[in-house]
């Protein structure tokens, strides 16, 4: 584990944003909450990973945080500045969210490599795209949606890259590989987040992996943050009450 | 014609009235009602047009002019199932009267044909109608793409793309779609079929080549109004699927 300088500024910072949908239901419009005044922050080369069961919020945090969805609540800073400062186009390129199942335009490999970096009138340098990710240059010229599933994801990362993000959100990058496929790609984020000095939000079901990766264990219970804490104290006997039962559930789980 | 010999052509009705019955298809009501409505509608709309030719009245002409785009703008927005009816109905009336000011004031303005109800009105129809069936298959496309589309839409924008760019392959979809029937009919015109209005010039006693010119004409007239209403349709009806923050809107298809 990395240690990260304290004294560097977040990148990225929440505070008290909630964030509610309106549900249709038989009789009436409802309004359902997914998130309720939830605060963080996360710093360049550091990975916070979200923890937390299914409906927790994880995925709705991560979208909200680069305004795919609209706050009902609440303050995002992206470099000590509102979000609503910055164009939102530019804003999700340098905030970049990596969707759990990737979804490829027709065409190949290099074609969809390239999409984000095209919107943005960015040359990039294909082979070495996939060479960060651990893909072979000569499957630039295959129709992206022949790879594999790891390929695919790995593939899906290397888009987001592309683009220079400066925070990146992974949505349960791994839900869909194997136990192999997971850690080799766990290796590629950390070493891209080293080089690039990325901050990275990481959702994902699974405590191990945040053991590994994180720096920082945000746990989400029903929209609420029920801890935040370094990783270390997080799976240490001093966490407090709610995270070890959290962690014994899981543990007893498949 | 005389109105006797046109009453024989009810005969044809009685060989299919005939048929119907033998093979129990049950088609004897509809066809009654049909053969019926379409007499009184035909005739109707035979007396309004010499009544409006011979009157050369401005109003008269204007009032059945938007009597079509009213008719053509209720048929196509049934179409837009997923849009809110206010927009969809502002889109594609938007839509039907640009592709007819454009198409009939070049018609007119380069003098192709002569300013009178006479012309205005067939052509108008014609421009309108065609207009009115690219929209609706414009609209209806957009929509089932976009709902297809949907994980692409949601990809495109977290790279970093507007709305407009997000759903562009969806619009540039449901464009085609529009103006497919308009250009395949042009491919095969002649070959399969000799349109309506062409037939009916030479039955009247119009040189072919003659009336071939004005079928021509019209086909390239439909060619450019079907092109103007699908376009306008396609860049306008994307809007309301999506905020001012490039997210998706409520209204964005939806599988139910």
């Amino acid at each position: 584990m990395v240690n990260i300088d304290k004294s560097v500024e977040p990148v990225l910072e929440w505070q008290n944003i909630s964030l509610s949908i309106m549900v249709q239901t038989a009789e009436a419009q409802a309004e359902r909450r997914l998130l309720h005044h939830v605060s963080g922050k996360v710093s360049p080369g550091e990975i916070l990973c979200l923890l937390g069961p299914s409906g927790s919020g994880k995925s709705t945090l991560l979208t909200a945080l680069n305004r795919l969805q609209r706050l009902s609540e609440g303050e995002i800073r992206f470099q000590g500045q509102p979000v609503e400062m910055y164009p939102v186009t530019e804003l999700r390129r340098r905030v970049a969210y990596v969707a759990q199942r990737p979804a490829f335009f027709p065409g190949t490999v290099e074609e969809n490599l390239g999409f984000g970096a095209r919107l943005w009138g960015m040359t990039i340098n294909p082979p070495l795209w996939l060479e960060k990710v651990h893909l072979d240059r000569s499957l630039l010229s295959q129709p992206a949606d022949t790879l594999s599933g790891g390929q695919q994801q790995r593939l899906s990362l290397a888009r987001s890259l592309a683009v220079k993000p400066d925070v990146l959100l992974l949505d349960e990058p791994t839900s869909a590989l194997d136990i192999h496929g997971a850690r080799e790609l766990e290796e590629i984020v950390l070493t891209v987040v080293a080089q690039e000095n990325i901050a990275v939000l990481w959702v994902t079901h699974d405590p191990e992996q945040a053991r590994r990766v994180s720096h920082q264990v945000l746990l989400l219970t029903e929209g609420r943050i029920s801890a935040c804490l370094p990783t270390e104290v997080f799976f240490s006997d001093e966490a407090p009450a709610v995270v070890r039962t959290f962690l014994e559930i899981k543990g007893d789980g498949p | 014609m005389s109105l006797l010999t046109l009453s024989f052509s009810l005969s044809f009705i009685g060989i299919a009235l005939f048929l119907s019955y033998r093979e129990q298809l049950a088609l004897e009501k509809d066809m009654l009602v049909g053969t019926v409505r379409a007499i009184i509608q035909l005739f109707i709309i035979g007396y309004i047009l010499q009544y409006v030719f011979d009157l050369r009245s401005l109003p008269g002409l204007l009032s059945i002019l938007t009597v079509m785009v009213v008719v053509a703008v209720q048929n196509a927005s049934k179409r837009a199932t997923a849009l809110p009816r206010s927009q969809s109905i502002l889109y594609i009336a938007g839509a039907l009267i640009l592709s007819e000011v454009l198409t009939l004031g070049l018609l007119l303005g380069l003098g192709i044909v002569p300013a009178e109800p006479r012309f205005i009105i067939p052509f108008s129809g014609m421009i309108i109608g065609n207009s009115m069936i690219a929209a609706g298959l414009t609209v209806s496309r957009l929509q089932a793409e976009l709902l297809n589309q949907k994980p692409l839409v949601l990809t495109a924008l977290t790279l970093g793309a507007t709305s407009r760019q997000a759903a562009s392959r969806a619009i540039k979809a449901a464009v085609k779609a529009g103006m497919s029937p308009t250009i395949d009919g042009m491919k095969t015109v002649g070959l399969v079929q000799l349109p309506g209005m062409m037939t009916g010039q030479i039955i009247a006693g119009a040189n072919p080549v003659e009336a071939v010119k004005y079928q021509l004409l019209i086909q390239l007239v439909l060619t450019a109004a079907t092109a103007i209403a699908s376009m306008a349709v396609g860049l306008w009806s994307y809007r309301p699927f999506f905020t001012a923050d490039h997210q998706l809107s409520p209204c964005y298809p939806n599988k139910t």
